[in-house]
Parts: structure tokens; C-alpha cells; sequence
């Protein structure tokens, strides 16, 4: 997406002297801080939910008004959550290699995109 | 002026499209010496953007020679016509193309630090270049907020920041009114005088062509003047 839209802008720079190897760089950094960024907050928040399950399941059952997983069908008196540690490093590698890596073809297309025809006159 | 800046010989180039050869330049001779403004002017699809395109290094001819400078320039590969481009070449087209997101000084910074300028040193000659095209009250104004010829004018800054040799410039009034046009033709003028560089200049206005020191006439890919 990000690559799309910035066509004329990777164009001009292209113009200017920057080389394929500056491009590429550029999108890498900007894809991998949106993927750190994201897999940071996304960890916080996942976290959060997992510790504060209960809380929130009164919450949500306090406004709506309704019975949220019933004692008599779940046979649970409150909702079980344990944040395993591994799991978590675990699911954050993953999330932090896949946004990383996602970020390498886009970024080798804005570096090899050609000025002349992103600078065509429409 | 006697200095040969930029040497175009038997510059030709083919494109082939659906099995078919279709020639776009014909065998195009011509040079650009240090301090001289050449006008390129013809029809629509005559070729000038391609020449534009070939002496500015974004393209390669499919026969003949550019030289800038004194250096064979057709058959770099990328990284060096990249670099030739950053030391020697300069832009400006008929549309701005300044980045949204920074402002008109960070425009005219940027190609200084793609160049491995300092940062207070890119800001100092930034400035100095905003100043002339009297556009100093504009430093921190984003394209835009900016006025057409005043964007036209931050690109222009832009493509002289690096101190290039050759201006190469497509259109660089023809979306401008008459007014704005004179006024940013003339300040363009007066920069590439006063810094001695050579200018090539496509434009459709044959009044600003008889302006400039040189006229290059193309006609269906062919140099008809000169």
C-alpha cells in the first residue's frame, strides 16, 4: 500500500541520486517499526486482556445485562486464564519475524521501481 | 561558454512494443556548454522527454553516446548513473513532485543528505537558495499551503541544491498562468546564470524559447534545428 502511494515520491528521490540500496532501506525501516511498534502494543494488550479476563467478563455482563458463560453450562465459577511466558516470547518472535519479513518484497519493488514511468504524466 | 558540459552523438532510441520496433530518437547530435540555456522544443511526442530522460540518466539509449561532463555515460549500470545523477544532474518538471509530508526547507535539505551533506550545512544552502527565489517567509510552509509558481520555485531550489552541472527541466512553467510562468522562468534564469551551470529546457512556449541561447527543434524524433 504504502509503496503504491508513494510511487512519484520514490521516483523523485530516485532522481535526486538516491540509490536502490537508500529505498530499500527506507521501506524495510518504516515496515519493520510499524511491525514493532504493532507486535509492542499488540503484546500489551493481549497481556492485559488475558490477566484481567474475569474483570472484564463482569464488565461486559454488568452492561449488557446478560449472563455471560453460565455457571450451570460451563461449570466454571470464573473464567481461567494463565499468561505462559513461553507462549507469549514465543507468539512475539513470530509476529516480529512475519512483520519484518513482510516488509522486505514490497520494499525490493519500491527500490526497483522505474522514475520514468512513475513520473509519466497522467 | 566554451566548456562542454553535456555531448549527445548519434543518440538513438528504440522501444518495442507488440513485436514492433518504434524509434522515438533519430540519430541525435548536440551539445551543452557551461553557462548556456537550451530550449527543446517540438510537438507532443516528438521525443522530448525522452531526450529529457536520456541525458538525465533515468533511461539508456539503445545506440550512441552521452557524455557529462568528459564521462561516458550510456552504458553505466544503475548505481553509477545514480551516483552521476546525485553529483551532476538536476531535475525540475512540469509538476512540482516536492514531497507532501515536509515542509519547503525540508524539500531542498533532502537530495543534500541523499548526498552525504550535513545536515546544518543542507539548511544554511537551502536557505540561501529559498532566499533567491525569494521565497523566505516559505521555509516552513508544506507544499500545500504553498501557491503553484511558489511550489515550482521549491523545486527548483531542490534541483540546484547539490550544486549540479546540468539543469534538465520539463515543462518547468507549463502549469503555471502566463504571469506565474514569466515570473519563475525568470528567476530560474537568473539562478542558472549566476551559477554558470548548463540548461536544458523543454518547454512549449516559443516565447520563452527564444529567451534561452539555443533553440533544439525535434520533429517525430528527429533534431530538425539547432
Amino acid at each position: 500500500m504504502l509503496v503504491k502511494d508513494k510511487g512519484k515520491d520514490i521516483a523523485i528521490m530516485r532522481t535526486m541520486g538516491a540509490t536502490q540500496g537508500m529505498m530499500l532501506r527506507i521501506f524495510v525501516l518504516t515496515g519493520a517499526s510499524i511491525g514493532i511498534a504493532g507486535t509492542f502494543v499488540g503484546s500489551l494488550l493481549g497481556i492485559a486482556f488475558a490477566a484481567n479476563i474475569e474483570a472484564i467478563r463482569q464488565f461486559l455482563e454488568g452492561l449488557t445485562g446478560t449472563e455471560l458463560f453460565a455457571d450451570e453450562i460451563y461449570f466454571l465459577s470464573q473464567l481461567p486464564a494463565v499468561v505462559d511466558w513461553m507462549e507469549v516470547s514465543t507468539v512475539i518472535v513470530m509476529a516480529l519475524v512475519l512483520s519484518v519479513g513482510a516488509t522486505v518484497y514490497p520494499a525490493w519493488r519500491a527500490s526497483h521501481l522505474d522514475p520514468v514511468e512513475a513520473l509519466r504524466y497522467e | 561558454m566554451s566548456d562542454v558540459l553535456l555531448k549527445a552523438s548519434g543518440l538513438t532510441r528504440t522501444f518495442s512494443q507488440g513485436g514492433e520496433n518504434l524509434t522515438v530518437l533519430h540519430n541525435a547530435d548536440f551539445d551543452i556548454k557551461s553557462g548556456e540555456i537550451v530550449a527543446l522544443v517540438g510537438p507532443s511526442g516528438a521525443g522530448k522527454s525522452t531526450m529529457l530522460q536520456l541525458m538525465g540518466l533515468l533511461d539508456q539509449p539503445t545506440s550512441g553516446s552521452i557524455l557529462i561532463d568528459g564521462q561516458e555515460t550510456a552504458k553505466m549500470s544503475d548505481q553509477q548513473a545514480t551516483e552521476m545523477r546525485r553529483k551532476f544532474i538536476g531535475f525540475v518538471y512540469q509538476f512540482h513532485y516536492l514531497l507532501p509530508e515536509f515542509t519547503a526547507l525540508e524539500n531542498v535539505v533532502l537530495p543534500q543528505m541523499i548526498s552525504g551533506v550535513p545536515r546544518k550545512a543542507a539548511e544554511t544552502r537551502a536557505k540561501e537558495l529559498l532566499d533567491q527565489l525569494k521565497l523566505s517567509h516559505r521555509y516552513e510552509h508544506r507544499p500545500a499551503r504553498l501557491s503553484g509558481g511558489e511550489q515550482q520555485r521549491v523545486a527548483i531550489a531542490r534541483a540546484l541544491a547539490n550544486h549540479c552541472k546540468v539543469l534538465l527541466a520539463d515543462e518547468p512553467t507549463g502549469n503555471l498562468d502566463p504571469e506565474t510562468a514569466d515570473t519563475v522562468f525568470d528567476l530560474l534564469i537568473d539562478l542558472v546564470r549566476e551559477t554558470g551551470i548548463g540548461a536544458l529546457i523543454a518547454t512549449h512556449n516559443m516565447q520563452l524559447a527564444e529567451r534561452m541561447d539555443r533553440i533544439l527543434e525535434l520533429k517525430a524524433g528527429r533534431i530538425i534545428s539547432y
